[in-house]
Parts: C-alpha cells; sequence; structure tokens
C-alpha cells in the first residue's frame, strides 16, 4: 500500500433524501491515522454523511454525485457483495446510542463475533472467542471471558460503548466512523471513553471520523475539524488554529456559542440567531447569509472557496474570510485564555 | 418469583371465576325452559315443573351457581338435556378430534404467517402491500364462507381431497388411542392407509381455521418487523458487512417474533370460535359441532362446561406465553443462581 494513500477520500459528495439534496458538494480527505472532526448545528447533514460512506443511508437516501474512495480503493455504492466485504472490515461505524446500537436478544460474545467471523470465515469457534475475548480486553471491560454470554441490559451505558468500540475496531479498519459517540453517557464516562478510543486508534493506526457537537472534544481529540452548514464543509482546519484562526462567520459564531468560564458562571450561554435554511429552500450562494452579520451583496448571488493557508489545508467558503479571520485573531487569544 | 406466581396464580382464579359468573347468568337469561327439553313438547305442564324442580331450576341464581360450579370443579359436569349423556365424558371423547385440528391449524398460521410477513417486510414494496391485503381479507373471511369455498374448489371441483365427511374414512378403523390425533396414532401404528387418509381428511379445514389466526400474525409481524428494522442496532449489524437478508433473519424476525408470543391468548381464541363453525361444516367430531348442537337443544351443562373449558385454555395460553416468554427474553430471563457479579 502506497504511504501517501488517503484513508478515506471523499470527493464533490451529493447525496439527497427522496428529491431534497442534504449533502450539496462536500469534499473531505482524510489521511491514514488522522483523526478529524465534523461539527455543525443538527440537520447539517453530519450523519447523513457517515452513512452515506457506510453505503448505509436511510430509505429514500442515495448519492446522486461525486465519488468515495477508501484505503485507496473507490467503492462502487451499487455492488452490495462489495460494499459488505468493505463494511466492518475498511471501514466501521459507531453509533450514538449505545443502548439501542446492540440487539437486546443476542449475547455480546454473538456480536462481536458476528463482526469478526463475517469477515474471517476460515476461523474456527475457539478462535473466534479467543479474539473476542481479546477486543473486549482491548477496550477495557473486566472479566470479558465471563462477560462474553451476557446481553445488553446487563452492561452499563460506558461499557456498552466499550463494547461498540470493540466491534468496530475487530477487522483493524482503514477508517473509523463515530457518530456522536459519547452523547448518551455522562460526562466522566465520556470522558473515559474517549480516552479509549484514541489510545486504540493511535496503536492501531485508525483514521477517525468523529462526528459531533462538542466543539471542545473536538479541540481535545481531534488533529482537524470540518465544520458543516446546510449540507457543506463551510471550512476546515487544523484543530490548533480553530480558536485564533477562524476564517468563516459560522465557525466563529460557533466558537462564541460555546460556554465560556465567565459566561457559564453568569448562566448565560450565546446562541447563533436564527436557524439554518431548511434543505427544500437553500438559497444560493452563501447558505448562511440570512444569518451573517459579515454578510455583504454578492453573498447571496454566488458561494466563495477560499484556500487560506495550502499547506495547513486551511479552507474557507466565504468571501470576507481574510477579515473574518483577521477579527479572530483579535478574538482569539481572549478566548484561549478562557478555554485553558 | 414465588410472589409473581403467586399473583399470577391469583389473576387466574379470579378470570375463571367471572367467566363461570357471567356464562352462568347469560345461559339462564335467554328465553326458553331447558325442562320443557328434557320432558319433550307433549309432556304436561306438572311434568315440566316436576323436572324444574328436579334439576334445581327453581333454585335462587347464586344457590343454582354454587351447586353447579361445586359439582363441576368436583368433575361432575352435569348431563345433557337433550339425550342424557354425561358431559364430561362427551367432551373427554371429542376433545382429541378438536386439538388435532387447532394443532395442525395452528402449524399452518404460524409457518405460513412467518413465511409471509418475513418476506413482505423483507422486499417491502409489492409484497408489502400485497402481504397486507392478504391479512386485510383473511382476517375478514368468515371461517364458514372459507371452508365451503375450500371444498367446492378442492374437494368437488378438482377432486384432490376428500370431502366433509369427518375425521377418517367410513370402512377405515381409528389407530389405537396414544395421543389421540389419529395421524401421529397411525404412524405409531404402522398403518399408513390411516395416517394418509386422516391427513387428507385434516388439510381442508386446518386451513380453513389457520385463516384468522394466521392473517392476525402476518399483521402483527409485518408491524414487529418494520419497527425493528428502524432499530439502529439494525444499522450497526449491517456496519460489520452481514448482508441484509442475514441481518434480517437473524435480528430482525428473531426481535419481531418475541412480542408476538404475547398473544397466544388471542390466537387461541381465534381457534377456539372458528373451530366451531369448521367443525360443523367438515362434520368434525369435535368440541365445536358439540357446542352447536348443545346450543340448538338449550343444553345448559354442554355450552357452559364449554365455555369454561375454553376460558380455562385461554388462561392457560397465556400462563404459558408468559412462561415461555421468560424462558426466550434475554431481558425477561431471571439468572440461575441471581445477578451475575
Ligand atoms: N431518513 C431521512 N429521510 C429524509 N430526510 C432525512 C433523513 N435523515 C436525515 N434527513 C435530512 O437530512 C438533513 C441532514 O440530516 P442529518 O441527520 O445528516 O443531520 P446531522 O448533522 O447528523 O444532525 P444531528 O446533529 O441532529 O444528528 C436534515 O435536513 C434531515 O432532515
Ligand atoms: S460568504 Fe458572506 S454571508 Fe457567507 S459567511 Fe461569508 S460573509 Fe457571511
Ligand atoms: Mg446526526
Amino acid at each position: 500500500m502506497n504511504a501517501e494513500q488517503l484513508a478515506l477520500d471523499i470527493q464533490h459528495l451529493k447525496i439527497s433524501y427522496g428529491p431534497v439534496e442534504v449533502i450539496r458538494g462536500v469534499d473531505i480527505q482524510v489521511q491514514p491515522g488522522e483523526k478529524i472532526g465534523i461539527v455543525g448545528e443538527s440537520g447539517s447533514g453530519k450523519s447523513t454523511v457517515a452513512l452515506g460512506v457506510m453505503g448505509l443511508l436511510a430509505e429514500g437516501g442515495r448519492i446522486t454525485d461525486g465519488s468515495i474512495s477508501i484505503a485507496g480503493k473507490p467503492v462502487n455504492y451499487e455492488d452490495e457483495k462489495r460494499l459488505n466485504a468493505m463494511r466492518g472490515k475498511d471501514v466501521s461505524l459507531v453509533f450514538q446510542d449505545p443502548l439501542s446500537s446492540l440487539d437486546p436478544v443476542k449475547s455480546i460474545g454473538n456480536q462481536i463475533a458476528e463482526a469478526i467471523r463475517w469477515h474471517n470465515p476460515r476461523m474456527s469457534r475457539r478462535e473466534i472467542r479467543d479474539r473476542a475475548i481479546q477486543l473486549l480486553t482491548a477496550v477495557g471491560v473486566p472479566d470479558p471471558a465471563g462477560k462474553l454470554s451476557q446481553y445488553p441490559h446487563e452492561y452499563s451505558g460506558g461499557m456498552r460503548q466499550r463494547v461498540l468500540i470493540a466491534i468496530a475496531i475487530a477487522n483493524d479498519p482503514a477508517v473509523l466512523i463515530a457518530d456522536e459517540p459519547t452523547t448518551a453517557l455522562d460526562v466522566t464516562t465520556q470522558a473515559q471513553v474517549m480516552e479509549l478510543l484514541d489510545s486504540l486508534v493511535e496503536r492501531l493506526g485508525i483514521a477517525v471520523v468523529l462526528v459531533t457537537h462538542d466543539i471542545g472534544v473536538v479541540a481535545e481529540f481531534c488533529d482537524r475539524v470540518l465544520v458543516m452548514y446546510s449540507g457543506r464543509v463551510v471550512e476546515q482546519v487544523r484543530v490548533e488554529d480553530i480558536f485564533d484562526r477562524a476564517a468563516h462567520p459560522y465557525t466563529a459564531a460557533l466558537l462564541d456559542s460555546l460556554p465560556s468560564r465567565a459566561a457559564e458562571a453568569h448562566g448565560e450561554l450565546k446562541w447563533i440567531p436564527g436557524s439554518p435554511p431548511p434543505m427544500t429552500d437553500v438559497p444560493p450562494g452563501c447558505a448562511f447569509a440570512p444569518r451573517c452579520h459579515w454578510a455583504v451583496e454578492e453573498c447571496s448571488v454566488q458561494p466563495a472557496a477560499r484556500v487560506i493557508d495550502a499547506q495547513k489545508l486551511h479552507t474557507a467558503e466565504c468571501h470576507r474570510a481574510e477579515e473574518v479571520q483577521a477579527a479572530s485573531r483579535q478574538a482569539g487569544g481572549e478566548k484561549e485564555a478562557a478555554h485553558a | 418469583m414465588l410472589r409473581s406466581m403467586m399473583e399470577r396464580l391469583g389473576s387466574v382464579i379470579i378470570t375463571l371465576l367471572l367467566a363461570s359468573i357471567v356464562s352462568f347468568v347469560i345461559l339462564r337469561a335467554v328465553p326458553g325452559d331447558p325442562a320443557r327439553t328434557v320432558v319433550g313438547p307433549l309432556a304436561s305442564d306438572d311434568a315440566v315443573a316436576a323436572v324444574r324442580q328436579q334439576l334445581g331450576l327453581d333454585d335462587p341464581l347464586p344457590v343454582q351457581y354454587w351447586n353447579y360450579i361445586t359439582q363441576f370443579l368436583s368433575g361432575d359436569w352435569g348431563y345433557s338435556y337433550s339425550n342424557g349423556a354425561d358431559v364430561a365424558t362427551v367432551i373427554a371423547a371429542r376433545m382429541p378430534a378438536t386439538l388435532e385440528l387447532a394443532f395442525f391449524a395452528f402449524l399452518i398460521a404460524v409457518i405460513a404467517a412467518l413465511v409471509i410477513a418475513t418476506v413482505a417486510s423483507y422486499r417491502r414494496g409489492v409484497f408489502g402491500i400485497v402481504s397486507k391485503l392478504l391479512a386485510i381479507i383473511g382476517l375478514g373471511t368468515p371461517p364458514f364462507w372459507l371452508g365451503l369455498m375450500l371444498i367446492i374448489v378442492f374437494s368437488l371441483g378438482l377432486g384432490l381431497l376428500p370431502g366433509p365427511s369427518g375425521r377418517l374414512a367410513g370402512f377405515l378403523e381409528p389407530p389405537p388411542q396414544i395421543t389421540g390425533f389419529y395421524t401421529i396414532d397411525a404412524l405409531f401404528a404402522g398403518d399408513f392407509t390411516a395416517f394418509s387418509d386422516a391427513l387428507a381428511r385434516l388439510i381442508l379445514p386446518a386451513c380453513a381455521l389457520a385463516v384468522v389466526p394466521g392473517a392476525f400474525l402476518v399483521r402483527l409481524l409485518v408491524a414487529n418487523q418494520s419497527e425493528v428494522m428502524q432499530a439502529p442496532f439494525v444499522t450497526v449489524v449491517r456496519a460489520k458487512g452481514v448482508s441484509r437478508w442475514i441481518t434480517h433473519l437473524r435480528h430482525v424476525v428473531h426481535n419481531a417474533l418475541l412480542p408476538t408470543i404475547g398473544s397466544a391468548g388471542v390466537i387461541l381464541a381465534t381457534l377456539i370460535t372458528g373451530s366451531v363453525m369448521v367443525e360443523t361444516i367438515y362434520d368434525w367430531p369435535g368440541i365445536g359441532s358439540t357446542l352447536v348442537n348443545g346450543i340448538q337443544r338449550q343444553d345448559f351443562a354442554v355450552v357452559q362446561a364449554f365455555i369454561l373449558l375454553s376460558a380455562f385454555l385461554y388462561v392457560l395460553a397465556n400462563l404459558a406465553a408468559d412462561l415461555l416468554l421468560e424462558l426466550v427474553d434475554p431481558r425477561l430471563r431471571v439468572r440461575a443462581g441471581g445477578v451475575r457479579a
């Protein structure tokens, strides 16, 4: 395998549910072992991209344009057989709610074994069992041999999410997609699960696409962050630059809406005023224009793709990216202090 | 554990008591005089009055009920007003015929419903619509009409199967009774002529009887399966690389089947009510046809015994369903030795 090969390469992806286009041309490139975060308001299309990559869109959803390559191999989403061979092997998925993500009437051992057996048909029962125990040990489930015969309801939320991670890393995939993996967990467990995920992917060299609402988690865990708005990636930036180099007003607004220490103390939270346009009626030009206080006339005419820093893969879709970034630099210092 | 058993037993007893009281009162409230049936239309009024006295029909209802229930519990189910036969004996003799019919109908209903519902929810589209139509038609089809149609098509028309004349051809000896099922007993006895004849005679009435519970099950299973298909764990299983069909069989059907067990009582009820009509049409020597005769002749004892027996079976079915669910649903299963550490 070519070392320069991308773990995940999404080119100009478009996805529609029925007649409604909800992913409107998305490009995402992930290096092997790289951890990228996707953030954005509810409905911006994060889960749709994740499921689209898996080829598991809900009924009515389909990829209408673009191409996806995983581990250097272009994926043909018409070929169910090849897709089944790819799912769980080249790319795997961790879902939000660990309880509803496990079959309630099958034992944990059974559900882990399923992930192994499918891609290793020659493995004996004994070997599969050993591998399952090994996986549970790796994700820190105590007494793994004894726990194999238990059922999801006998596990705690954190333990269930560990099981799902074990399933996701069972075949050493090139890419792991995690859609809000910790949202359903309490704060302490969240931190533990993220730490575990971090050490595992680090060790195994798995690239991660982490979908989340939590910029704090992204800042801690990811190398790069992609900000989605109304079915497009409006900015991608290295995590270390996000606080003082944000070049898109929406990114800046997201950061602004983070509860700073001072604001938390006063119990006040800033929200981005207004709401995203309905996907049936996205304005031409910049979709953020109706909510943007930087907006100028040409914003509602055509979108603007700007490369802020080619070296750092920093891009932003904004006519006034440079000015916005300058403002970020000013505000950034204070904010970083507040979050440190 | 003990407590839930006690609670269950209590509710069983209350259900049976209520069923017995309601049926007792309703039967006594219908017009007509069973004493007249006993003595015949030509007897004098004095003779009728004497019989009424003798049967205890003049006692207050609570007294009648008490007498009836104590006798019933001691195994004395009364005798038929019309022909003097002992009701318990009649029912015991006719029970196996009904059980065999109902058992085969149940098998047909479950297997057909599983296949139809699974294919329908897996393929959706046209299959889904067809299965929905089938279910609606099936639920609305009176078993006696269907029974007649089956006879007309398969027996009179195509001549494939025997007509409606009981469990076995007149010239064949019933096999020695072991289970009471002619098909199974014939196999035990190695009598394949009797086996094939008994089976051939079972097919049409069993199919007629299977339609309502089958349609009910199709509807239930399709609804359950489409609900389970929405569950996130199905996507997770698919994300492991498991094909859609295997995922459906292994996870969707399994999850959809469990809640279906809870409707065992309803299924049984459709089988009991259906058997009354189907047995009458097919001249099936079971309890259902006995009931029809009993009603026509105002045979309190026969009708009452039928109702009590049905209620008992219904309660039993629900109880068995509960126990079965605890066995097969890991969420309800009580682990031996308590919760594991
Ligand atoms: N099954 C579906 N059928 C039709 N439309 C859908 C379906 N799933 C999502 N959508 C639409 O697609 C758009 C993107 O939804 P998606 O779930 O990807 O957003 P998201 O960014 O993951 O949001 P959240 O943060 O709430 O998870 C939304 O407009 C949503 O209404
Ligand atoms: S393009 Fe215009 S409207 Fe859109 S974010 Fe930039 S300034 Fe605001
Ligand atoms: Mg989502």
